[in-house]
């Protein structure tokens, strides 16, 4: 039984329009356009964390495809800093790239770079790491180096806590990052131009999950996004309360999962209703010389694929893997094998195999969803991770899907 | 095959003269690489150095999209490991075109990036052995090894394709001196000075590799053969009458129907340690520094001292290769005026990996306009320099390479301050070409016989060392680091640190 499409969320800086949903699950594909042009999700966003996608151009990162790519508010505020970002004119002329730019809050690198970091009713204080002085980044002030580097998404400045604490702590962030929403609301001084993201805290507490998405919602953001979470919680929690925020949270807005990446953990994000993710592992799992593919991770500075002439991984329509015939590299696990840790092109190669790989899986799943046949989508992408064999399916899969119809385990004679 | 395509003589000969300067050797000319189809290189042009069959910071994609590329340089000695025939290039049958993907520029008159194949890398590290008359002493990924020479030929019949150049292999003198040796009282700077016996042995070794070389590949691809460097013409008359048929013991004189090109090789190597004071002061008891510096002694033949004009007349009209290691545009000048058509272009991989994006054009007027003025820097330096952080103008006023039309300096210094490897991607694209754009003005000098002129304008109007540049830093590769002397300092600072420890 097909659901009514939800009405299309039309904002300052962004027109939201979900076009499909899974009549099954609660996976959707939705179009949505910013200053920069529009971004059809579901959407993995590549993390250019200082201006530069890991030694791809600009254009390489947009012939793969790419129409939004993170920045990381933290490390552009030090280099190249806000003064030089005002001068130039933001963050799209620094690096000359055409499509969206979206920013985290900084707050995050507080906690996850600077043990010091204490967090007050004010802001996080914490030392310079160029020379220990002491420091304050306020709701404030990191909305107003988000409107200097001029992203299309802002994010708020949220107080992060680790994801398995608990107790009082957790209810004080919850309730202060609701406080710092407002106080990053009234800063925001382009609400025309930039999209400003609620950020839902609350830990694995689902009652605290509950009330701040009541709260964040009562604001209106354009967008919202369920943080706290990729912290090394077990799955299935991760699961339980993503879950229980798509539930709560408005079907018309844009839901954002900060931090996932892992190809399971965003095509089971995206049966339970997120649109948009980012992370940092591709890229870097890349540098490591792991090239990821449908059948998994394939580390090719293992010794194995020194003479394994083959492509990176078979049928990719990557640059990298695609044949010289085809208007592509031809490169083999060979050549990245010869390459990998002695030249950086090794790095750019598997890098681009790797984006492209995470931006077309989301381009699939897009499809699937689109054509009504999601749930068939996600077994097949189960079936061809474990090469068939059902007993090695992840178990919090297996049960999060169940929750939301997809049920990976039947028998489909 | 028809007897319009039986190679003769004549139409075999793949360097042809077009223009000679009166007062300098500096020549004009087209280098046919190829013996199948049209494809040839302008000369004065350069080579550019491959690092494990990738043009260092360029991948395959950016090198056919955003860079002219008048001919690679390729080190077989990145490609074999313990052994050479087991090695998976060897396994794999591939060219060696097919095993790094190198393809055809999108827009360019040439079909395919000519490929210059070698034993070692342009700008070798020097080795901790010495060759032995059988075998090549080269420096793998795996570490120092040695290299049959049959297994060479082997491996450049199966990479070979229309499109490729071979090098034959040289007894380069290029030892490292081993770590107990330094300052225990033995002279030990190794390099520079080549003995009698010394000499006799790279005269025989020479001449029966590049004799080989010949007899195996001339007839398919074009072959050039070293000049021995570090002794004078005479001392290797021998070779050039063996390479010119006139007495061979190896082969029979009418095999060798033409050589292609002459290579020129230092005996000096940026990889070699400085000689510290002591050694200096070592080798002053034994009496043996006044023999360590012949860079003036014009009988010579290494790439510093060579002079074309005691070239047998034979051997005149071949391409000229300098493998030697040029330390900027200024040595790539002296380079064309002592007479090389080709130079290995290491310096534009060393200046972009050192931050710099060059800003040099060749003067097309008179030197003395520049007297009095102060120099300029022949690039503008990334490194540290706060003054291009809100800089929106291109590298160059008016460059039409992919970084200049697309980026600009304030990118490129957040770039390098970042550490991001795009940094020196862009500043490796821009330099190349750049470095186009320089040959090609040159080669129009030489027509227009204004070679001499611009030369002398070009190291007027430029300083030849941009103060403050280490070469090198601070992309260190591991093939770049020091194998003997110990380990270098970490170049990179951490970028983040523990501050607990402070308070």
């Amino acid at each position: 039984m097909k659901r009514a499409l939800p009405p299309v969320s039309k904002t300052a800086a962004m027109t939201f329009e979900v076009v499909a949903q899974c009549s099954s699950s609660k996976a959707r594909a939705s179009n949505m356009t910013m200053p920069h042009g529009l971004v059809e999700t579901p959407m993995f966003m590549p993390v250019a964390t200082q201006a530069s996608l890991k030694g791809l151009t600009p254009e390489q990162l947009d012939d793969l495809g790419c129409k939004i790519c993170l920045n990381n508010t933290y490390h552009l505020g030090l280099k190249p800093g806000q003064e030089v970002l005002d001068t130039i004119g933001g963050a799209h002329k620094l690096q000359s790239w055409p499509h969206n730019i979206l920013t985290d809050s900084g707050g995050f690198q507080m906690v996850s770079l600077l043990k010091l970091a204490t967090i007050t009713e004010e802001g996080v204080r914490f030392l310079s790491p160029h020379d220990g002085s002491p420091m304050l980044l306020t709701p404030e002030h990191s909305i107003e180096l988000q409107n200097s580097i001029g992203s299309d998404i802002i994010m708020q400045l949220d107080d992060v806590v680790a994801t398995l604490t608990k107790g009082p702590r957790v209810e004080e962030a919850m309730y202060r990052s609701i406080r710092w929403l407002d106080r990053c609301i009234k800063a925001n001084k382009n609400p025309d131009k930039q999209n400003l993201f609620a950020i839902i805290q609350g830990c694995l507490d689902l009652d605290l999950r509950t009330i701040c998405c009541a709260e964040m919602q009562k604001r209106d953001t354009p967008g919202i996004a369920i943080g706290g979470l990729s912290g090394g919680e077990d799955k299935d929690q991760y699961c339980k309360v993503v879950n229980h925020c798509t539930n709560l949270l408005p079907r018309n807005k844009p839901i954002y999962c900060m931090g996932v990446g892992y190809a399971e953990d965003m095509i089971v994000s995206v049966a339970m209703g997120v649109d948009l993710f980012d992370c940092v592992y591709p890229t870097r799992t890349a540098r490591f010389g792991n090239a990821i593919t449908a059948e998994g991770i394939v580390n090719l500075r293992n010794k194995c694929y020194e003479a394994d002439f083959s492509p990176v991984e078979k049928g990719c329509k990557c640059p990298i893997c695609r044949s010289k015939e085809d208007g592509g590299m031809g490169i083999t696990r060979a050549f990245i094998h010869h390459l990998a840790a002695k030249e950086t092109t090794g790095a750019h190669l598997l890098t681009l195999h790797n984006v492209h790989y995470q931006l077309e899986l989301m381009r699939s799943a897009r499809r699937a969803i689109i054509d009504d046949r999601f749930p068939q989508f996600v077994k097949d992408f189960f079936s061809t991770l474990y090469a068939g064999d059902k007993s090695k399916y992840p178990q919090w899969a297996v049960e999060a899907l169940r929750e939301v119809n997809i049920d990976l385990l039947e028998k489909t004679d | 095959m028809s007897s319009e395509t039986t190679p003769t003589k004549a139409n075999m000969q793949s360097f042809k003269v077009l223009q000679t300067q009166a007062n300098s050797a500096a020549r004009q000319g087209t280098f046919a690489v190829s013996r199948t189809n049209a494809n040839t290189i302008s000369t004065p042009n350069f080579l550019l150095p491959t690092s494990r069959g990738s043009v260092p910071h360029l991948t395959p994609e950016i090198l056919r999209k955003h860079v002219d590329v008048p001919a690679l340089y390729i080190g077989v000695e990145d490609f074999i490991y313990k052994a050479a025939m087991k090695s998976p290039l060897t396994l794999s049958g591939f060219k060696i075109r097919d095993y790094v993907s190198i393809m055809p520029p999108l827009d360019s008159k040439s079909p395919q990036i000519p490929i210059f194949l070698s034993p070692r890398r342009s700008n070798p590290i020097p080795t901790s052995q010495p060759s032995t008359d059988n075998t090549l002493a080269v420096v793998t990924s795996d570490g120092f090894r040695q290299f049959p020479i049959q297994e060479y030929f082997q491996l450049v019949s199966q990479i070979k394709d229309d499109d490729t150049v071979v090098i034959a292999p040289t007894d380069l003198p290029l030892m490292l001196v081993p770590n107990g040796a330094r300052g225990s009282g033995v002279a030990v700077r190794s390099s520079t000075k080549v003995g009698g016996n010394r000499s006799r042995k790279l005269v025989v070794r020479n001449e029966k590799w590049s004799t080989s070389m010949l007899e195996k590949f001339s007839k398919d691809v074009p072959v050039i053969v070293p000049l021995i460097p570090g002794i004078s013409f005479s001392q290797q008359q021998m070779y050039f009458d063996s390479l010119l048929g006139k007495e061979n013991v190896f082969v029979a004189a009418k095999t060798i129907e033409t050589i292609d090109g002459l290579a020129v090789s230092d005996l000096t190597s940026p990889f070699l340690p400085e000689p510290e004071a002591e050694e200096e002061e070592d080798l002053d008891r034994l009496g043996q520094k006044e023999n360590i510096a012949p860079e003036n002694d014009t009988s010579l033949t290494s790439a510093s001292t060579v002079d074309y004009k005691l070239i047998p007349t034979e051997l005149k009209e071949v391409v000229r290769l300098n493998m030697a290691y040029q330390n900027g545009p200024h040595d790539v000048l002296r380079a064309f005026e002592r007479g090389s058509d080709l130079v290995c272009g290491d310096w534009i991989t060393t200046a972009t990996d050192a931050g710099l994006g060059f800003s040099f054009t060749l003067p097309t007027d008179d030197a003395s306009v520049h007297d009095g003025h102060q120099k300029l820097d022949f690039a503008h330096n990334f490194i540290d320099n706060e003054k291009y952080a809100s800089d929106l103008s291109p590298i160059a006023e008016g460059c039409e390479c992919y970084t200049c039309t697309k980026h600009h300096r304030a990118y490129i210094a957040h770039l390098i301050n970042a550490n991001e490897m795009l940094a020196w991607t862009l500043l490796q694209i821009h330099n190349i070409h750049v470095a186009n754009q320089f040959m090609s003005a040159i080669r129009e000098a030489i027509k227009a016989g204004t070679f001499t002129t611009a030369a002398t304008s070009f190291c007027h109007l430029y300083v030849e060392h941009i103060s403050g540049v280490k070469l090198g830093a601070p992309r260190v590769r591991g093939y770049q680091v020091r194998l003997v002397g110990g380990t270098d300092k970490k170049l990179n600072e951490k970028a983040f640190r523990d501050l607990s420890a402070d308070v």
